[in-house]
């Protein structure tokens, strides 16, 4: 083989070898927490002080659809909260509503959570719009601000789930 | 009896590896009109493993680049490192095209879904633009070309 030919060939590979490490690290996200208190918040789909997006599955799994009433003690007009896919990020799009106002378009959730403004004070739906790959339903994760408390939940296409937030 | 061997191994490298990957990165442009015309009838994102094939497809012609014996393919074929160099830019293009129109379609917005469309459309136009100039200003079948001239 001629030494220019050769050149060519190295250099293309290594530029190849390039990409498939760019690939890697492009595709890396955080894998699930198994830490005691993430195992424990997925059976009372309830964890109090967790950073919005942490990942507790790697793949998708049933839990129950639950609706809550959050009472909290927060005197600010507006709160926020963060929503997000707690398992496989599988292409599921779900709608918030504020006292049946759409808060936004109807959106993906991703494993990196997503920032929304409520009132303090209302009836927060959660609307499933679609089920991804997973075809266990829509499982997603909401943390309020006003209580600092995160609920795991999930819903099917059409459905919704509520959170009813109040003062105490 | 050694240079048997290599012959084998870069015979079955060539044939149960490099073909499927010729044989994928030939048949994206397919792929990804498929992929783009169900985001446009759905509306919604249908996850697709853009990265992880452009990772394997990178990894598997980075092994046949670099490891001596299984380069072997590219002399017998000279047609074969310029059919995967262009092809593989391609397939580079329309993964970024798609990952573009895919951040459009993350919420369900119709004039949202058009305005990335377009980019997407756009994106693509520039990337076929720039690639064909590059390849102009540097063939992607010099390395081919230059041998035969050479032994000629």
């Amino acid at each position: 083989m001629r030494p220019d030919r050769k050149k060519h060939y190295i250099y293309y590979g290594s530029f190849c070898l390039a990409i498939f490490i760019a690939s890697i690290f492009l595709s890396m996200r955080g894998t699930a927490d198994v830490s005691l208190e993430t195992l424990s918040a997925l059976q009372s789909q309830e964890a109090e002080k967790i950073s919005p997006g942490t990942v507790f599955l790697d793949e998708d799994k049933k839990i129950d659809a639950l609706d809550h009433v959050i009472l909290h003690d927060s005197q600010k007009e507006k709160t926020t909260i963060w929503i997000w896919d707690f398992a496989d990020h599988d292409g599921d799009y779900v709608q918030v509503l504020a006292d049946g106002h759409p808060l936004s378009d109807p959106f993906m959730i991703k494993n990196t959570a997503r920032k929304l403004s409520v009132p303090s004070e209302a009836v927060i739906q959660i609307k499933g719009i679609k089920d991804g790959n997973g075809g266990e339903g829509i499982t997603y994760a909401i943390k309020f601000g006003a209580n600092d408390v995160s609920y795991l939940n999930s819903i099917d296409e059409g459905k919704h789930s509520t959170f009813e937030l109040k003062r105490k | 009896m050694k240079r048997v061997l290599v012959n084998i191994l870069s015979t079955l490298y060539f044939i149960a590896v490099l073909l499927p990957v010729m044989l994928l990165i030939f048949l994206m442009p397919v792929f990804f009109l498929i992929e783009v015309g169900s985001m446009r009838t759905s509306g919604f994102i249908e996850p697709f493993p853009a990265l992880a094939i452009i990772g394997f497809i990178s990894l598997f012609i980075a092994i046949s680049l670099l490891i001596p014996f299984f380069r072997k393919a590219y002399d017998v074929l000279p047609w074969l490192f310029p059919f995967v160099k262009i092809l593989l830019t391609n397939t580079l293009i329309l993964c970024t095209g798609l990952a573009i129109l895919s951040y459009g379609y993350e919420e369900y917005n119709q004039a949202r879904h058009a305005e990335y469309f377009w980019y997407m459309i756009a994106f693509l136009f520039a990337g076929r633009l720039l690639m064909c100039m590059y390849f102009k200003w540097r063939p992607a079948f010099k390395a081919s070309q230059e041998v035969t001239e050479h032994e000629a």
